[in-house]
């Protein structure tokens, strides 16, 4: 009876077998990924191996090698502390003892300085082809290693493009994230640069323009069509709106919060220097909007109104110690009044319709990452854990407020398998979020 | 019976072909006597036994002499999951094996028709430990659960064909779960938290047990429910120092689990004189079982948690009977029928819930008139289980359970000794 027992359980194995994933009509044997600093797996303001190796081409290349994907090779960096272009160190969140003594949690460099990536060159070819701050129309140009240190110390020739380097890995499949910086020149410096235009000239786009439209299309075009055109499969990726980005949504507009004495003295303050009453800001006892510059109001300031945005460079300093937001107006290059938002939000529509446009030109899948990270907004759970949009506790965006946290890169790779599995009737498996992690604490 | 062994061995292997595994409606254990699990848990209707001061304290009024049962099973059960297509991920637990166990003793008193007894035995348990780093980690990583009860009891004979029986029941209780928290360190040690407590609970058990005919007898008991209720439970955060503002080190916690009433009937069947049959049924009433909070000490606002549980009342069917081959030893057989209580959405790391069917052996043998051994084997099958997004999300679950496909196996020897005098 007994012997007969252990027969039995030797053949009542658990059924649940491993599902084997299957690539379906797509060929993933050479898997590149062409974009800026969300694809090169930068984050907490600097360009780091954590970071590189939780980028999510490089998680998703590992699911594609379940399916017949080849090697991925990432232009790493050694182990360290890594470093921005201005060769500062990566951010992590230090213990703070604020002005009144209670201790806080900030985000602060982890090292004086950053580590030197720059000055050993890494040779290519390489399938991770994400250069840190380039835009659409960088990809194209040649000799770009000369102006971008991140292309620099990769580059195969002085004179390369980062696209031609990109095609020596021969893809039979990619995916092309590229026009953040396109917009987020313009909104992470407050604004201060050109806003959207139908035409303008490559040459003539400054570091905090938007990207004209007929430049951002043209770059789209030859890019798409260049990876596209060698036959290989791919997606595009969108870009995110500025209100899912931490970087703009930290700092509340309204965060002046008054005494009736105080609001009473701010009123005197304005009345003193010569304001007239009907432009003296409505301070009010409670949560006001800070006082923010603004070139077109005739006191070239003003109280910041709902829907504006006060940027996460804003020195903390400044506004706790210096008045800054009551007594003096937050300067221009920290907030995003409401017309420039419009600019930008224009640009981001224009550009998600021309990068959705390409998808479908060159038959290749799309994934809709925007509206993925405008419903973590409210907030995604995976695997039980809570993830949103949330400047450090969301878990999603690390501790530079516009990069993602490998649990942020996992979220998005898993789009990404949704959107290649539906295009190419493939079986990618996602990953499990929860294996991923967010912003670390001390 | 060597016909019948070959048929049930016929069955095993079909059922093999489509079905594995489990263990346990819930948290129930039904594993109160050695004897009675090899012939499917079956003895609510005829006390074969003194196993039968937990199965129905009335059945304890008929058995003529003074003894003592020693008994224990140890459980080997492993819980595979499946994620949701097209994951490629699965997980396994790595269970510790457990020691069920149960302990009796009976007296014939110097009062006529009047027993004594005591039973000490372990009705509820749950011991489940998923792989390291598994999926659902900030759900469930180990749960330990252990319920002892000690059971004085009284039995009286009315007339020659009655019996009836109560029994006061202390409960020992002790809970240990661990999760990891969904916070990550720079010093790369994983966040987690530990929930350890204790405590005690008082309920009933009891009977009564009836002779039809000399081949016929019947008993129906009814064991209360008992409310385990930690109070200040230990919570210990394993946490980064800059956290410890919303995990307090030394927090306490309370929760409550029921230990929910089971009412039972039975019916015994004298065929011949070395055939005796049983049909029992259980019905549990798990619909006690409504959520799990957590309520803590410090930080309340942040840590305290309610998770719907909403389990339903179930019946389980039993059948078993047992054959002297010889003048020495007894040979047993059974089948029970055990539905899940769990609805699909409330399905959670720590009961990965099935519908269960039990198979049952096993044989006593007497070494001296007095004393003798029993030995069991049981193997709980069933087919694997999915809970699926919109199952979580129709129940109001979602996010807090797992979504994907569930299946146990377990195998579970057991082996008493009794002595009569």
């Amino acid at each position: 009876m007994i012997a007969l027992a252990v027969l039995f359980l030797v053949q009542c194995e658990p059924t649940l077998n491993e599902r084997t994933p299957d690539s379906g009509q797509a060929d993933f044997s050479s898997y590149l990924a062409v974009g800026n600093s969300l694809t090169a797996g930068y984050a907490d303001n600097a360009l780091h191996r954590d970071g590189q190796q939780n980028s999510f081409p490089n998680i998703l290349a590992g699911q594609m090698m379940q399916a017949g994907g080849g090697e991925f090779f990432q232009p790493l960096v050694n182990p360290g502390v890594g470093s921005n272009a201005a060769g500062q160190a990566r951010l992590v969140l230090n213990v703070t003892i604020g002005p009144d003594g209670t201790p806080a949690l900030a985000p602060g460099p982890a090292a004086e300085s950053g580590q030197d990536i720059f000055s050993r060159q890494v040779e290519g070819p390489f399938n991770n082809m994400g250069i840190p701050g380039a835009r659409s129309f960088h990809l194209v140009v040649p000799g770009y290693g000369n102006l971008n240190p991140f292309f620099g110390r990769m580059m195969s020739d002085p004179q390369a493009t980062v696209l031609g380097d990109a095609m020596m890995v021969q893809p039979s499949f990619f995916t092309l994230w590229i026009g953040n910086n396109d917009v987020l020149g313009y909104a992470t410096s407050g604004g201060t640069g050109q806003g959207f235009a139908e035409m303008g000239d490559p040459e003539a786009v400054a570091g905090n323009d938007i990207t004209p439209m007929n430049v951002f299309s043209g770059s789209i075009d030859a890019i798409a069509g260049t990876l596209a055109g060698s036959g290989a499969q791919g997606a595009v990726i969108n870009i995110p709106d500025v209100t899912s980005i931490p970087f703009f949504t930290t700092v509340p507009w309204n965060g002046l919060v008054l005494t009736p004495e105080q609001a009473q003295q701010l009123r005197a303050g304005y009345a003193a220097q010569g304001v007239p009453e009907p432009l003296i800001p409505d301070f009010q006892p409670g949560q006001n909007g800070f006082i923010i510059a603004d070139p077109d109001s005739p006191i070239g300031l003003r109280m910041a109104q709902q829907g504006e945005l006060i940027l996460l460079s804003v020195p903390q300093d400044s506004l706790r110690q210096a008045g800054w937001g009551s007594i003096t107006p937050i300067p221009n290059q920290f907030t995003l009044r409401a017309s420039q938002i419009n600019e930008v939000q224009q640009a981001t529509d224009a550009f998600n319709a021309k990068l959705q446009e390409a998808a479908n030109a060159f038959d290749l899948a799309f994934v809709d990452v925007n509206s993925v990270l405008e419903r973590a907004r409210t907030g995604l759970v995976f695997d039980g854990v809570q993830l949103s949009t949330v400047f450090v506790q969301g878990g999603v965006f690390s501790l530079d407020g516009v990069h993602l946290t490998p649990r942020g890169s996992a979220v998005v790779a898993n789009e990404m398998v949704e959107a290649i599995n539906a295009k190419y009737g493939s079986t990618l498996s996602p990953v499990n979020v929860s294996a991923y992690q967010g912003v670390q604490f001390p | 019976m060597k016909k019948i062994i070959t048929v049930i061995t016929a069955s095993l292997l079909v059922l093999c072909l489509t079905a594995t595994a489990v263990l346990a409606g819930g948290y129930q254990l039904n594993l109160l006597g050695q004897r009675q699990i090899a012939m499917g848990h079956t003895g609510v209707g005829m006390p074969l036994d003194i196993a039968t001061i937990s199965m129905n304290p009335g059945g304890l009024a008929i058995i003529d002499h003074n003894a003592i049962l020693l008994g224990s099973s140890a459980t080997f059960i492993n819980t595979h999951y499946r994620a949701q297509a097209p994951s490629s991920y699965v997980a396994k637990t790595d269970s510790p094996m457990r020691t069920p166990f149960s302990i009796y003793a009976s007296y014939v008193t110097p009062v006529e028709n009047l027993r004594a007894g005591i039973g000490i035995y372990t009705p509820y348990g749950n011991a489940l430990r998923w792989e390291e780093g598994w999926k659902y980690r900030f759900l469930m990583q180990e749960i330990s659960l252990t319920a002892i009860f000690v059971q004085p009891t009284l039995s009286y004979r009315i007339g020659d064909r009655i019996g009836i029986g109560a029994g006061f029941i202390f409960a020992y209780g002790a809970v240990n779960v661990q999760r990891d928290l969904p916070v990550d360190a720079q010093d790369g040690v994983t966040p987690m938290v530990e929930l350890d407590g204790t405590t005690t609970a008082i309920g009933f058990n009891v009977g009564v047990h009836g002779k039809i005919t000399d081949q016929f007898s019947f008993g129906a008991s009814y064991r209360s429910q008992i409310d385990m209720e930690v109070s200040g439970g230990d919570a210990d955060f394993t946490v980064p120092v800059s956290l410890s503002g919303t995990f307090p080190a030394g927090n306490r916690f309370d929760a409550a689990l029921p230990l929910p009433a089971v009412l039972s009937f039975g019916l015994g069947f004298r065929a011949t004189e070395n055939l005796r049959l049983n049909a029992d049924a259980n019905l549990t009433f798990w619909s006690a079982y409504e959520d799990l909070s957590f309520e803590f000490e410090q930080n309340p606002e942040t840590l305290n948690s309610v998770g719907l549980r909403n389990f339903n009342d179930r019946w389980i069917f039993r059948i078993g009977g047992e054959f002297d081959a010889t003048e020495r030893l007894q040979l047993r057989l059974g089948s029970y029928y055990d539905p899940s209580p769990v609805d699909e959405g409330y399905i959670t790391p720590e009961t990965p819930d099935v519908d269960r069917f039990g198979i049952t052996g096993g044989f006593g043998y007497a070494f001296t008139p007095r004393t003798d051994i029993n030995a069991t084997i049981l193997l709980i099958l069933s087919s694997p289980r999915e809970q699926t997004e919109q199952d979580a999300i129709d129940a109001g679950t979602f996010g807090t359970v797992p979504v994907g496909e569930f299946v146990t196996r377990a195998w579970i020897p057991g082996i008493s000794i009794s002595h009569r005098f």
